[in-house]
């Protein structure tokens, strides 16, 4: 029953806890036990009361009943614990290596995928299959145990017995599992119904305005109504196909007990079973629907788990083409960063083809060559879908140039090793993104060894001291998600003093501070000076007063080198694209 | 009184739909019943058996009893399946439906008190609550009669045994049940550590980029794992408690058979307790169980309920009890659907634009000083009137509070000299259309968002075209039948906006209000709009803008500062007079020209 996938899946979260396996399977093993063994205990008082035993016999068989029974729900209780305990642990460690997959994923696939559906992949379809850890294999064997340890006894006790409620029990499955499927079906036409509604739902309530605003406020609820009756008449068919499953068990454990009761009296007639074996019996049968239920419905988790397995197994199988160098860490100082005739484009069958790049052209970058000499800095213009952030990535090596080579310190990228050119590489970004997590984790980055006192350093230098000292558990305190709370110069001076933090060689500023106002960016200014003193610097603007500190100017367009040369020369010399732009002051339409 | 109690509320969802209630309720006594009459049949079974008391029909007629009352019971159980999903789905359109009708007649900009997502929660989940504490009444109601049943024939055959085992029984699973508030509370705290893990899923997926480029990727794995681990224990704590409130219910079985085992084993021996005896008791005993259950349901959902109420009417402000409760025909039992409705067509003469005067407008946002003060403006049919300021100078304020959107505290609004008293419900197709700054488009095509229920289908081709979006839609590969995505993603902003603009000219009001189109249209783009828009003849239009383009353009421009209007008239006079006036055309930072260009 079990495919490769999912025994891959058992074998590397499963099987390292197996401990807790084989105690989970004790336990279980001793809640089967135990409920198949108080109907005995009734049987044996039911027996000896008949036969007119003595009453502390009797007494001491309830109180061993009562025990049992006590035991039994310790028990359980103990197994839900071990279980969830081995379901949650074996499920984490599934998503932290799921997210670690798909975070070391090409930036291609990230284009490709919104960070809800991959919540959705790594926790829901994950939380989805935490009950196919924990419980699947181990409520199969429990079931089976239960069903098969009941119809032993019942052979044990009267072989016609057995045989009669094998049968049902064989043909119960059978019914019960096609009815099943059916009560899928309708199922399954609810909850989409459901999601339909709420999927409408919450757009038209972020939408209060809009519909407002052209008075269509009858027609959402026209429409409302469309949904409504949608649910209604699945939601309702659902729970009569519930309810028509759960009779049809029902009806064929009606048959069977009756049949066992018709046979209880005739083997008692014909002296082959006491009244207490033929109330033994009848326990047994009732004892016999839960298994058959369980087991069904174990089926049915298995169809649901099957689908998130599969989409586990998808997103594992994405390759990552980025492949980690090998070669020796980058020499101490400040750092030279060149390209050689770097060309760049998106490979055409790349999922998710960034929508910048319009239909077919999808070559970014073309023979791009530049140099930027140790500890100065150079200002990149050009207008939206010119290549100039691709420049940024090329260097950080988020992705790797078709043609060409990118050299840091004069070695090629693709021979450094990652975290190394990532350490003396910084890049700040124009999208700030904060952590739901403390102002220190925001800063490190969850690296846990740099020390506070660098921290409130960093935050002196570039500005945000006095930010610090206001905030009210100091680098504890937490951070809203999204950034909340903090103005957008904060979050810039953030982003920087995370980079400062690691002070690298060569700073990467892709337009940074492009969100800001005017008044903010002058704030932010002096942080970047302080940022960019005694590194290399490349930065990537659409303002020409960010590129003001810049001791060259390189301007792209269309993914190719357009105008380059020292800013003064550029701005001195009348018929430079520089020139004019200083002279209009315009650079280019916001996409 | 302006609200009611929670079972004066739920009585009015009962009086909706009486008959299938009742019915429910009828159904529910004879499904829950069943162990009465089943327990009666088997102790006639085991005692004719065993010859202590012969029951006056064969033991075979026993047995076809047992099989008619099991499948009798079964066949009602799927009535009760049918009469309460009936009542339960259509209560729940009826709160869903008053719900989203209350919000859609308040001021739009205030008309929820929670964000959309946290809203669609109460929709989801406090409805629920609401219309799953009337299953609570139905099956406690037939429970408690076939209880009551059970311990009559009970206390007849041992009121030693009854009393000792069936009553502590009741008590206890009831207590224990009603501890399930604890549980709430557990998987509050579940729930909270869920949410940090997938809000941290959010942030890392969110911040790829920052992480890859600073190699931090494992730091920010490893603390999801200790996030996940938080989350464990919760979840943990959440599903050990639970599993301990639901050992003690079904094992309460266990341990009432033992007790009457052992207080039965003199009688039994003596032959007063007879197996037959046994065998009834143990039958009730489950049902007995179920009621304390049920009895901790009913308590434990009624209160729920009750919270649940008042998180939806204070979702809405102004929405009552009453509202939520107002009797609606819905028509969801029907299963074709009804008509669409019929939008207003064209504004009676006598109510066409002639002006709009506006006067003494205030609106402050609640705890600030921000808003708008003592606005006064008007506008004449065929005009162009614009509104300009700094940012944070009040100008969306005022288009909001002028259409309702927001409710003005103070000042009078008049169409044609006559008193508007509710804008909310006055401004609107025909009289006026509005498109915000950032609009909104829905999931599904283009042409069902610009139309959103204006029945002419050709009135589109001409909508496009003045919104000047039909270039957009001849590049879209299946034109405006297009599906737009989710909040329209698959198109640009630009694209967006036009589509909303495009929303208005369908609908041909006499009044069109833009909300600054230039924040995602081109200086080129946002010319040909308003050139095909002052192309129709006696077009009156009220908009805001800093664009000088749009400002030359204006009959009149309102300047605003700081909430209040420090100057009106036209450009040119007020380029003279008029410092602020002065200051916003000068220095007017516009991203005007492509570098390419």
């Amino acid at each position: 029953m079990l495919d490769t996938p999912y025994r891959q899946l058992y074998r590397a979260y499963l099987l390292p806890r197996w401990p807790r396996l084989a105690l989970l399977a004790a336990l279980l093993l001793g809640i089967t036990g135990l409920e198949l063994l108080n109907p005995q205990i009734v049987r044996y008082f039911i027996d000896t009361a008949q036969a007119g035993g003595a009453v502390s016999v009797l007494v001491r068989a309830a109180a061993l009943f009562l025990g049992v029974a006590l035991l039994g729900q310790a028990v359980r209780v103990a197994e839900t614990y071990v279980a969830e305990n081995l379901g949650w642990s074996a499920t984490n460690a599934l998503r932290g290596d799921l997210a670690a997959h798909c975070l070391d994923l090409d930036l291609s696939f990230h284009h490709a995928h919104t960070p809800g559906e991959l919540i959705e992949r790594i926790d829901g379809d994950v939380t989805a299959l935490a009950n196919f850890f924990s419980r699947f294999v181990i409520q199969v064997i429990g079931s089976g145990l239960l069903l098969l340890g009941a119809l032993a006894l019942l052979l044990r006790e009267d072989w016609r017995a057995g045989a009669l409620l094998l049968a049902f029990s064989v043909m119960a499955l059978i019914v019960m599992s096609r009815a099943r499927s059916m009560g899928a079906r309708y199922a399954l036409a609810a909850r989409a119904a459901s999601a339909a509604l709420f999927g409408f739902l919450e757009e038209r309530l972020a939408g209060l305005i809009d519909i407002q605003a052209v008075g269509a406020r009858d027609y959402v609820l026209y429409q409302l109504r469309g949904h409504l009756r949608e649910l209604f008449q699945h939601g309702r068919a659902s729970m009569l196909a519930g309810s028509a499953l759960y009779g049809a068990t029902e009806s064929i454990f009606t048959i069977a007990t009756a049949a066992v009761l018709a046979l209880g009296v005739y083997l008692y007639h014909a002296g082959a079973m006491s009244v207490g074996a033929v109330y033994l019996i009848v326990q047994y049968t009732a004892m016999l629907r839960q298994p058959v239920r369980q087991l069904t419905r174990q089926a049915r988790d298995f169809q649901n788990a099957s689908a998130s397995i599969t989409r586990v197994q998808q997103l594992y199988a994405v390759p990552r083409s980025l492949v980690d160098g090998t070669g020796r860490d980058l020499p101490d100082g400040p750092l030279a960063v060149e390209f050689q005739q770097v060309s760049f484009a998106y490979a055409v069958d790349a999922p998710g083809n960034p929508a910048e790049v319009p239909g077919g052209a999808e070559r970014v970058l073309h023979g791009v060559s530049f140099r930027v000499p140790p500890g100065t800095v150079l200002g990149v213009l050009g207008r939206t879908g010119s290549g100039k952030t691709t420049i940024a990535r090329l260097l950080c090596r988020l992705d790797d140039p078709t043609e060409g080579a990118v050299l840091v310190g004069g070695r090629d990228v693709r021979d450094l090793r990652l975290a190394d050119l990532h350490r003396r590489v910084g890049l700040v970004t124009q999208e700030v993104q904060i952590f739901g997590a403390s102002v220190r984790d925001n800063l490190t980055l969850f690296r846990p060894s740099i020390p506070d006192e660098q921290i409130v350093r960093a935050l002196a230098e570039l500005g945000l001291g006095a930010w610090y000292l206001a905030l009210p558990d100091g680098l504890d305190t937490e951070l809203a998600p999204g950034g909340q709370g903090l103005s957008a110069g904060e979050a810039q001076l953030l982003a920087f003093a995370r980079v400062f933090l690691r002070d690298p060689a060569v700073v990467v500023l892709d337009e940074a501070s492009s969100r800001l106002d005017a008044v903010t960016e002058r704030q932010v200014e002096r942080a970047v000076d302080r940022l960019l003193a005694g590194r290399t610097g490349i930065i990537i603007a659409h303002r020409l007063a960010t590129v003001r500190r810049a001791d060259a100017i390189l301007i792209l367009e269309d993914g190719q080198i357009v105008e380059e040369g020292p800013r003064e020369a550029l701005a001195r010399d009348p018929r430079s694209r520089f020139a004019s732009l200083l002279q209009t002051g315009l650079l280019e339409v916001r996409a | 009184m302006t609200t009611l109690p929670t079972w004066r509320f739920i009585w009015r969802l009962i009086r909706r739909e009486p008959g299938v209630f009742a019915l429910a309720l009828l159904c529910a006594v004879a499904t829950f019943g069943l162990p009465v009459p089943l327990g009666l049949i088997l102790r006639a079974f085991f005692d004719t058996l065993t010859g202590q008391a012969p029951a006056g029909v064969g033991i075979g007629a026993l047995i076809a009893l047992f099989v008619a009352t099991e499948v009798g019971s079964t066949t009602i159980s799927l009535g009760l399946s049918f009469c309460w999903g009936t009542f339960r789905y259509s209560s729940l359109a009826l709160l869903r439906h008053n719900l989203l009708r209350a919000a859609l007649r308040g001021h739009a900009v205030c008309a929820l008190t929670a964000s959309p997502g946290a809203a669609l929660s109460r929709f989801r989940d406090d409805v629920d609550e609401v219309v799953e504490s009337i299953d609570a009444w139905i099956d406690f109601f037939g429970r408690v009669i076939i209880v009551m049943a059970a311990l009559v024939i009970m206390l007849r055959l041992d009121a030693l045994i009854t009393l000792a085992v069936f009553l502590p029984i009741i008590v206890v699973v009831t207590i224990v049940n009603l501890a399930r508030n604890r549980l709430v509370s557990y998987r509050q705290q579940s729930r909270a550590a869920l949410a940090r893990v997938t809000g941290f899923l959010g942030d890392l997926f969110a911040a790829t980029l920052a992480l890859k480029a600073a190699s931090a990727t494992p730091h920010a794995v490893a603390r999801l794992r200790v996030l996940g681990e938080a989350r464990r224990r919760a979840a943990l704590k959440d599903s050990l408690f639970a599993a301990a409130v639901d050992g003690v219910n079904s094992n309460m079985v266990n341990l009432g058979t033992g007790a009457i085992l052992l207080l039965a084993a003199h009688a039994m021996r003596a032959g007063q307790f007879t197996v037959g005896d046994f065998a009834l008791f143990v039958t009730y005993l489950e049902a007995v169980t179920w009621f304390g259950d049920e009895i901790a349901r009913w308590l434990v959902g009624y209160r729920q309920a009750g919270v649940s109420l008042e998180r939806l009417t204070a979702l809405v402000p102004g929405a009552t009890t009453y509202d939520l409760a107002a009797h609606t025909s819905l028509n969801v039992r029907r299963p074709v659907p009804s008509a669409p409705p019929h939008s207003g067509g064209p504004a009676r003469a006598a109510q066409r634009l002639a002006r709009l005067d506006v006067t003494g407008l205030t609106y402050r946002y609640p705890g600030t000083t921000k808003g708008i003060v003592g606005i006064d403006l008007g506008v004449t049919r065929g005009s162009f009137v614009v509104v300009t300021g700094r940012i944070g100078a009040g100008k969306t304020t005022l288009l909001h509070a002028l259409l309702g959107l927001l409710p003005a505290q103070a000042g009078a609004i008049s169409w044609n000299g006559k008193v508007v008293v509710d804008p909310a419900a006055f401004f609107g197709p025909p009289r006026s259309a509005f498109t915000p700054q950032a609009p909104r488009l829905f999931s599904g095509t283009l042409r069902d968002n610009i139309l959103l229920g204006t029945p002419e289908d050709d009135v589109i081709t001409n909508a496009l075209y003045a919104a000047a979006l039909e270039r957009d839609v001849a590049a879209l590969e299946r034109g405006s039948e297009t599906v737009v995505g989710p909040r329209g993603v698959r198109l640009s902003g630009g694209q967006i906006q036009r589509a909303a603009a495009a929303r208005m000219f369908v609908r041909a009001p006499d009044l069109y209000v833009f909300d600054d189109l230039s924040s995602a249209l081109d200086v080129e783009t946002e010319r040909v709009l308003w050139d095909r828009l002052f192309a129709r003849p006696g077009t009156t239009c009220l908009a805001v803008s800093h664009r000088r383009a749009v400002l030359q353009r204006a009959d009149r421009i309102v300047v605003l500062k700081e909430g209040q209007v420090v100057a009106a008239g036209p450009l040119a006079e007020l380029l003279t007079t008029c410092a602020e006036m002065q200051r916003l055309w000068a220095g007017e930072v516009e991203p005007a020209t492509s570098l390419s260009e």
